[in-house]
Parts: structure tokens; sequence; C-alpha cells
């Protein structure tokens, strides 16, 4: 927490005609933004505090002379914010770059900063949220589970390790990554090369959310053809063509509704509880009045 | 439970929360502590169990696997998820796909509580303005720590009183359902090994840019089920068609001329 506290830039005060933002001021605002950026969040201005937070360094660095300069700062970066927190550093560090070269005089407004930082934030954001809650969180944790399937802390500690230490060292190149680049970050993103590059980790990702599918989802029928002696099973047919035939459909339903029908999550938690339901309805009628032949027309 | 250990699974139901900073901000924080999976050894070693934890969390996270919380908008809420859920469901042992369909309980019911938190913290945000209107950049700094109280009021203290209150009456409400009401046990482990599904399709929703893309998925599911072949195994190989995909949209995208693949 050191470096939190110490927001204060160190060392002797810069020469008045070039201002030079250090590697000490840049990494201390990283890990500002990496412990605050959700801390002050509402939905009215989302990460608008925590950005002023991370920027406290480099503005005291640049403008700490001089009051009216510290006040447009301050007012020029309260105004909403919000990108994938671990991820869109990008934009933290191209303003960095662009508020330097705005102390060092060069003709950059505050709608210029702000509309780079929109520019940025909102591809981010989507490209952050696929990678890291859409394809990074759940192999890390398939694996998690995988290993920690009999019940040994194995698994979680894997994904606390794991998790952190891929995060920290992304989070960071990103942040210096935008810093250096500056304004042409956008443009090599951009280039196509990295939309392959999301396409192909979601093959990835794809590829471990159908193995933790099958493995997680358990949709069984109890129902059951008996003639005299033969009893032939419907689950055990299904299992002899393709195993966990059911939990697939339960899955693909879902998302049709989801993607066509545009369902919110509690629509789909919704239509599980009421397909089960209704599975389940001639086994509760059954117990409830004792009728075995009706418990037996039970689906699930 | 104890009073200390509903204190200690409350602190880091806190320490998880999304908006709290102290433990790596949400890196540490929402991603980690917060995860079932991390939940459930966390509420096993506080609780003196954790094989029984750790089984919870797997089964638990299995319905959340796929949650990605868009612009702050919280579908359900993981906190109360992980630290109500898990470990009620282990002081009334309840069986795995009982914990689910409890968990998931909670889960809809924290919702709430992350509404208030995020409309309410709007007003630190306007203390800020006045604050930059000064040049105050102390003042809007020292706002990022008090908006933890709001946090902690809602992430700490109440989940402290329902562990206190609930986990009394927690166990002999599930024995009295497993002796008065078998039905109501049964169909609950049925919607928990069902739920999972929505947390898979919320995964696909999010990772797949086209409809033919599910094919991968397809795969990765026909690995298992007649492959049976392990998890780890699935990941290795989706990691190396990933590289085949990226080396076809290149071949595709730049021409064969300039990628060069040997």
């Amino acid at each position: 927490m050191a470096e939190l506290a110490a927001t204060q830039p160190t060392g002797a005060a810069p020469p008045a005609d070039e201002k030079k933002l250090t590697k000490g001021d840049l990494r201390r605002a990283w890990w500002i933004w990496t412990f605050f950026n959700l801390s002050a969040f509402s939905m009215e201005r989302m990460q608008a505090p925590a950005f002023v937070y991370m920027m406290s360094p480099i503005i005291r660095r640049l403008y700490g002379h001089d009051p009216s300069e510290i006040k447009q700062a301050l007012q020029r970066h309260m105004v909403f914010f919000n990108t994938e927190p671990q991820t869109g550093v990008i934009a933290h560090g191209v303003t960095a770059a662009l508020e330097e070269q705005r102390a060092n005089g060069a003709a950059i407004n505050d709608e210029m900063i702000n509309s780079v930082k929109a520019g940025i934030m909102g591809p981010m954001a989507g490209i952050g949220d696929s990678m890291i809650p859409g394809t990074l969180i759940p192999i890390l944790l398939a694996i998690g589970m995988s290993i920690s399937a009999d019940g040994n802390p194995f698994g979680p500690i894997f994904y606390i390790v794991s998790y952190i230490a891929i995060i920290l060292s992304l989070s960071y190149y990103l942040f210096m990554f935008g810093y250096r680049y500056g304004m042409n970050t956008m443009r090599e993103l951009a280039a196509g090369g990295f939309r392959r590059v999301t396409t192909s980790f979601a093959v990835l990702g794809l590829i471990v959310a159908g193995g933790v599918g099958a493995t997680v989802v358990s949709v069984k029928t109890p129902l059951a053809y008996t003639s005299g002696e033969l009893t032939i099973s419907l689950q055990e047919t299904i299992d002899k063509i393709f195993p966990q035939l059911l939990a697939l459909g339960l899955v693909l339903l879902l998302w049709f509704g989801m993607r066509r029908r545009g369902w919110p999550i509690n629509r789909a938690l919704g239509v599980v509880l009421v397909i089960t339901l209704i599975g389940f309805l001639p086994n509760l009628l059954g117990q409830i009045f004792g009728l075995d032949w009706l418990k037996s027309l039970s689906i699930f | 439970m104890e009073w200390w250990q509903a204190a200690l699974i409350a602190l880091f139901c806190y320490l998880g929360a999304l908006t709290t900073p102290w433990v790596l901000g949400t890196t540490g924080g929402w991603y980690v502590i917060t995860r079932p999976l991390v939940a459930g050894l966390i509420c096993g070693i506080i609780l003196g169990d954790v094989k029984t934890g750790v089984l919870i969390g797997i089964a638990v996270q299995a319905v959340f696997i796929g949650l990605i919380t868009p612009g702050g908008a919280v579908p359900a809420d993981l906190s109360f998820v992980s630290y109500l859920g898990i470990p009620l469901a282990m002081v009334a042992k309840a069986p795995p796909d009982v914990a689910v369909s409890l968990s998931v309980g909670f889960g809809v019911i924290g919702v709430a509580a992350w509404q208030i938190l995020s409309v309410g913290n709007a007003g630190w945000a306007h203390l800020d303005d006045r604050y930059a209107a000064e040049g105050n950049l102390n003042g809007i700094i020292r706002s990022n720590y008090l908006a933890q109280i709001g946090t902690f009021v809602l992430r700490g203290i109440l989940p402290f009183f329902v562990l206190l209150l609930g986990s009394s009456s927690a166990q002999s409400f599930i024995t009295f359902l497993n002796d008065q009401i078998p039905w109501l046990v049964q169909y609950l482990a049925i919607l928990g090994g069902a739920l999972p599904a929505v947390g898979i399709a919320i995964l696909l929703l999010q990772i797949a840019p086209s409809a033919s893309m599910l094919v991968w998925f397809l795969a990765g599911w026909v690995l298992i089920v007649y492959g049976h072949v392990p998890l780890v195994g699935v990941a290795v190989v989706g990691g190396l068609l990933a590289v085949l995909h990226y080396m076809y949209l290149s071949r595709i995208e730049i021409g064969p001329g300039e990628a060069q693949y040997g």
C-alpha cells in the first residue's frame, strides 16, 4: 500500500521548459488504477472518480505549480468514463502521453483528450470483456474445476495464482503500451491483426466452453418403457447414441432464446425453472396424492 | 456457525465485492475472491471442511462460469452467491446440487444491494464535481476511500447478520424439508443440475461472434462425451486449433504470398 500513500511526486521539480513524466509516475498511476478502479463506482459517472485519482501523480508532475491548470485537469477528467478495468488501461496510457504533450505546449484541448479517451474506452470494453471474463476466466476456472473434482484445494489455488499473474502483467504492459504509442495505438489495433487474435481466442474459448458444458450441465430423464420383464430406459438409450444430449439441447435452446429473442438472463433462468417444473410435475403430484403410475410419467 | 466464522466470511464478502479496492481492486477481489470456486475454498477453510467447501464451490461456479458484467450491469450478484449461498448451504449440509439452487436465489436477491450502491454512489461523483471546480485534488482522492462506507455496509455488515441469523436455522430448515417435503429437495436437485445450462449459454452468447462458430463449441462437447478427454486436454486441443484458426485467417485476409508459415 506504500505505492498508494505516496502520491506526491518525489525528486527535484522538473525544469520549467521541458516537463517529463517519470517511469515512477506512470507506475504509480497504474497501481492506483489497479486498486481503485471501481471503488467509487456509480451508474452516473462510473469510473470517473477513479480516473482522476489515477491521474493524480501525472497532474502533480505536469501542472504541480499552477492551480488553474490543476482545476482544468480535474474538470477535464471528472467526466463519464467506463471501460473493462484491466485491459482498458491503454486509454490511461494514451491520456498520460497526451497530457504530457499538452503540458509542453502542444495544441491539445479538453475535447480532444476526452474524445480520444472515449474512442478507446468503448472498443476496449468490448474486446476486454470478451477476452477476460469471456475467454480467459472460463478457461482458468474450467482447469481449476477439473483439478479439484475430488474436493482437493489445488484447483482454486491454481486459479488464484494464474489469474493474478496473467492479468497484472497484461494490464501493466497495456498501460505502458498506450503511453509509448500515444495516438497511434488505435490505428494499430484497428489494423486487422487484433481481430484475428480475438477470433482465434474465441475458438479456444468455445472449445473449452463445450467441454465445461458437457461436464457441468446435468439433465437426465427417469422415463422408461416397461413391458413385462422388459424395461427400456430412455436415458440409457440416449447415452448410447449421444451422451448428454438433453443437456446440450437445453444449452442450445437458451442460447437461441437469448441471441434471437433477446431474452434477459432472468428470463433464461425462468425458462429453466418452468421446463424442469413442468417435467417434474407428475412426480410431484404423484407423491402428494400417492399415485405411483403418475410418478412414472415424470420427465425429470 | 460461530460469530467469528460469520465475521470472517462477511469480511471476505466485503473484500471481494466489485467496488472494494484493497485486494488488487477488481482483479484480486471480484475476479478472484468472489469466484465461487475460490469462495468454496475460503468458506471451507473458515468452516473447517475444505473438501465440502471446494465441491460446493465447483458446483456453484458451473452456473456462473460465463458471467460478464458489461458496463456495471450485474445480472446476478456473485457476492451473495459466493458468501451467503455457499456457507449457508455448507452449514445446512445441503448436497451440492441443492446448494446451487440456494445460491442462485441469493444471487437474485443480491442484485438489489448492487443497485442501491451503484445509484447511491453518484453522490460522491457530485461532491467530486465541486472539488474539481475548486482544484481540490486531495478531496477527490479522499472520496475514492470514503465511498467504501456504502460497500462495507452492504457487503460486510449486512451479510454478517444474515449469516449469523441464517446459520442457526439453515440446518433445521433443510432437515425439515427432507422429512416433510421430500419432493421439494428432489426438485431443487434437478433444477441445480439444469441451471449451469444458463451459465454456458451466456458464455456462448458472449464469445461466439457468429452462429457458425458454434461448431467449435460442439467440438469441445463431443471431445468430452465421446472421447472422455479430461478438461485440461480439451483446453490443450482448443489452444492448438486456435493457432490453426489464426493461421488460415491470416492466409485468407493477407493472402498466401505474404503469410509465411513454412
